[in-house]
């Protein structure tokens, strides 16, 4: 089992990648989704894998799962959909505003955020 | 530094320029002792006092000859600091305290001669001992106590100096040190001759027309006041043991052994070495003349030029890199940076030795078996249809809720709802941000370029499953007992995670609810100019959808039927929360998703006629009642969010267990309904737009572009230019 875990972390981070390193905005944005299942999940399996034992103190049961990792992931799923939610628009934004979704560096932004007249170095 | 004698007295003397070396000594405990400490701080003392000590022999103003030495004299302390033996550092505080005496003494007694003369330049004074023999006393015991004469202060704390140096190898050398501090005294015994002979003795020259005398008793009272201890302590060393074995005892810690201070030490190298400098200083300042003319030969390294040269370098050597480094290729980075955390991975995983975990594992569930596959079958489409956004859109959909399904195997029931909950908000979050932006993403990278990236990919996931897999297999010692056994008695509730959310760890989700609230807002700021149709933008004819009807009757009728029960529902998950898996978080979530179908269904402005819930005041409500729950343990004592809990009876139902942090998850609730709101409704009522910035502007911005003068920027206007 803990195998299966393992790799599905390995999977979700290799596609979180490799997505990321796409030009457009979008399948960048969904790399960060994936890359932040793989994280939240390898955090998750940081109190190690439990069956049936959830953090909820009950008289019947003495064994539980560590809860402090399902805390941390928790607020984690949370934020990262905050995230989320902020740079779609960031690239929803910058796509109306361009008319690309491309997330290069355009040579016209680079001089209105750089400057760059007549002799002027760039720096 | 330039400043009033009396000022310069005391900072160069006493306080600030000895802030670094209180700080050394502070630090000797720590590191006395370690190779590293003594190689540089012995060397950079050394070197130091040297330098500075050369350097003021040839100074002609007074306060510069003094500053110098000063410079010199730390020098010395910092080599003796960096010896790191407790004699040494007995040696130190002892001069800490001579060089405090004699050097104020010394600048007051500049002040003194500034005073009369009117100038501090030594070629223009002499024989001033004549004019005014009380300051020239008091000025000469100084700088006798400067130079290392014997009966003054300075001879005693010199000669200690130079007995460490003796006994000390660096650099594998036995005779380096030893010869290094003798020359370090000859100087200083040096420049304290030049002082004294050239202000106070010889021909008697000052430039005022007025004659020169001593000075008022209020001057020069507080020289003699310093002079007086050097010439005591000079005479009678045991008379600073009491505050010297204080201080160093202070520096050195419990190892402290107390060395009595004296006079007399018999023949040894050190009294040699002493004597050797004293004569070598007399000597030297004779004949200074003819020195300072086979210096004046020899190049002199100017310090502002080598400053700015160095700092010149360092732009062009930044500038050369930027350029050739700086591409406009956000890919680029990102794939730097992942290439370099995975070898920083493969650097300390091939450095070291590995052994398999032992830790037993669970055996395989036909379930999880089928979760993974349906992941892989998930990933295998997200890059291989990647350009298919919707459904790169949905595959993504896919792949959080298996997650959600691991957290509900592994015993992580509040985790596997928020999952659940949050990847459908996601999910509607992308679809409505899709709605006005290209639906495919066009095909631009090279095949090579894309194994590059795959390859770097699937480096990146073996690395991640390798390390996960080797944390899992091996046992460890969870520090969350204190949390399992403390959520009843002193959270009052059972669910562990939820009370290590609202209580334990409440201030992080303070923080994390602000977080959040932040991100609504800064969406609604974001699309607020989109929203009023901003500049120069013109909206796009909406495409009207094939089926023809945007908001089907069963759908309207189905969603406004579940409102209600989805409330309770979010009810029910807020309130069992402390006990059972639910929470703000979630019903939160559950609350927005309610709304968001009535969004979906019926549209936006139907949903707004019909509601009086403003997510502005939800996120902001919310932030204040967490934070004023918070507040409110102040009121009875304890620390910012302190939890309160304990029993009711309510008629009807019986006993209750009511918690002040019921209230605190209401405020996560609201915030989480409120930011969740904010972001969908603005999202949903952004239209696609075609954009086209207008011709004139961005012809303007590619001329000035084409002046870049990096070769890069230049090819990217280019390139822009041929796609115009």
């Amino acid at each position: 089992m803990e195998l299966l875990v393992a790799s599905a972390i390995g999977m979700l981070t290799a596609v979180g990648v490799y997505l990321v390193l796409r030009r457009r905005t979008l399948p960048v944005t969904i790399g960060l989704s994936f890359l932040s299942y793989a994280v939240n999940l390898f955090l998750f399996s940081m109190g190690r894998l439990a069956i049936d034992q959830p953090p909820i103190i009950s008289p019947e049961r003495m064994l539980y799962t560590d809860p402090l990792p399902q805390a941390l992931v928790l607020t984690a799923i949370v934020i990262s959909f905050g995230m989320t939610a902020l740079i779609v628009v960031v690239a929803l934004r910058g796509y109306l505003a361009t008319g690309s979704d491309d997330a290069a560096i355009r040579a016209t932004d680079a001089v209105r955020d750089f400057g760059g007249g007549p002799g002027r170095p760039v720096t | 530094m330039a400043a009033p004698t009396p000022v310069s007295a005391y900072l160069h003397s006493a306080t600030m320029v000895k802030a670094g070396i209180f700080l050394l000594a502070r630090l000797w405990p720590v590191f006395a002792g370690t190779e590293m400490w003594f190689v540089v701080l012995t060397g950079a003392g050394i070197i130091t006092g040297l330098i500075a000590a050369w350097i003021a022999l040839f100074k002609n103003d007074l306060k510069q000859l003094l500053a110098y030495s000063t410079v010199s004299q730390l020098g010395v302390l910092v080599t003796l600091l960096g010896l790191g033996t407790p004699a040494a550092a007995v040696a130190a505080v002892f001069h800490i305290l001579n060089h405090a005496l004699f050097k104020a003494s010394l600048f007051m007694s500049a002040g003194i001669v500034d005073h009369e003369t009117g100038t501090r330049d030594i070629t223009r004074l002499g024989g001033l001992a004549r004019l005014m023999p009380v300051s020239a006393a008091m000025a000469s015991i100084a700088a006798a106590a400067m130079a290392g004469v014997p009966l003054f202060s300075g001879f005693v704390s010199k000669e200690m100096m130079l007995e460490q140096a003796s006994n000390t190898v660096y650099a594998g050398m036995p005779w380096l040190l030893p010869v290094l501090a003798t020359t370090g005294a000859l100087l200083s015994a040096a420049y304290s001759a030049r002082l004294v002979f050239c202000v106070y003795f010889g021909k008697t020259r000052h430039p005022t027309t007025r004659v020169p005398h001593d000075p008022p008793v209020g001057m020069w009272l507080p020289v003699a006041i310093l002079a007086a201890p050097v010439i005591m302590i000079g005479i009678y060393p045991a008379l600073a043991q009491a505050p010297v074995e204080q201080a160093a005892a202070a520096v050195v810690g419990a190892s402290f052994e107390p060395v009595k201070l004296v006079l007399w030490h018999g023949f040894t190298p050190a009294l040699a070495m002493s004597m050797v400098g004293l004569m070598g200083g007399l000597a030297l300042m004779t004949a200074l003349t003819s020195v300072d003319r086979l210096r004046s030969a020899f190049p002199r390294p100017e310090a502002k030029l080598l400053y700015e040269r160095a700092v010149a370098a360092c732009v062009s050597a930044a500038r050369w890199s930027i350029e050739r480094s700086h591409s406009n290729e956000l890919q680029r980075y990102v794939a730097v940076m992942i290439v370099a955390v995975l070898a920083v991975g493969a650097i300390g995983f091939l450095g070291a030795d590995h052994e398999a975990g032992t830790r037993p594992q669970l055996e395989l569930s036909s379930a999880a078996i089928v979760g993974w596959l349906v992941l892989g079958a998930a990933c295998v489409v997200a890059v291989a249809r990647h350009r298919d956004r919707l459904l790169l859109l949905i595959v993504t959909g896919v792949a959080g809720l298996v997650v959600a399904l691991t957290f509900a195997l592994f015993s992580a029931p509040d985790l596997a709802l928020t999952q659940i909950s949050v990847e459908i908000v996601a999910v509607i979050l992308i679809l409505l941000a899709l709605n006005a932006m290209p639906k495919r993403t066009p095909r631009e990278t090279s095949r090579m370029k894309r194994s590059l990236d795959g390859v770097i990919a699937a480096c990146a996931g073996v690395a991640t499953a390798a390390l996960s897999f080797a944390v899992l297999t091996r046992g460890f010692e969870p520090i969350s007992s204190y949390f399992l056994a403390q959520a009843q008695p002193a959270g009052g509730g059972s669910n562990v995670v939820n009370i290590i959310l609202v209580d334990f760890r409440g201030f992080d989700t303070f923080g994390e609810i602000i977080v959040l609230g932040i991100a609504g807002i800064a969406i609604v700021a974001l699309l607020d100019s989109v929203l009023k149709e901003g500049a120069g933008r013109r909206p796009a004819p909406i495409a009207a959808l094939p089926t023809g009807d945007a908001h089907p009757l069963m759908l309207v009728v189905g969603t406004r039927l579940l409102l209600p029960l989805a409330l309770t529902a979010a009810l029910y998950i807020l309130l069992r929360g402390h006990n059972l898996p639910g929470g703000g978080f979630i019903a939160g979530i559950v609350v927005a998703i309610a709304f968001i179908m009535q969004y979906i269904a019926s549209g936006y402005e139907w949903v707004r006629e019909r509601t009086r819930l403003d997510p502005h005041a939800m996120i902001g409500g919310g932030i204040l009642l967490a934070g004023l729950t918070g507040l409110g343990s102040w009121l009875v004592g304890y620390p910012f969010l302190t939890s309160a809990h304990g029993r009711i009876g309510v008629p009807m139902l019986g006993q209750l267990e009511i918690t002040s942090v019921l209230v605190f998850d209401l405020g996560v609730f609201a915030t989480v309904v409120g930011a969740v709101l904010i972001s969908l409704s603005t999202l949903s009522r952004v239209k696609a737009h075609e954009s086209v910035p207008s011709a004139g502007t961005e012809a303007r911005t590619l001329a000035r572009a084409a002046r870049f003068r990096t070769p890069r920027m230049a090819e990217a206007v280019a390139r822009s230019r041929e796609r115009a």
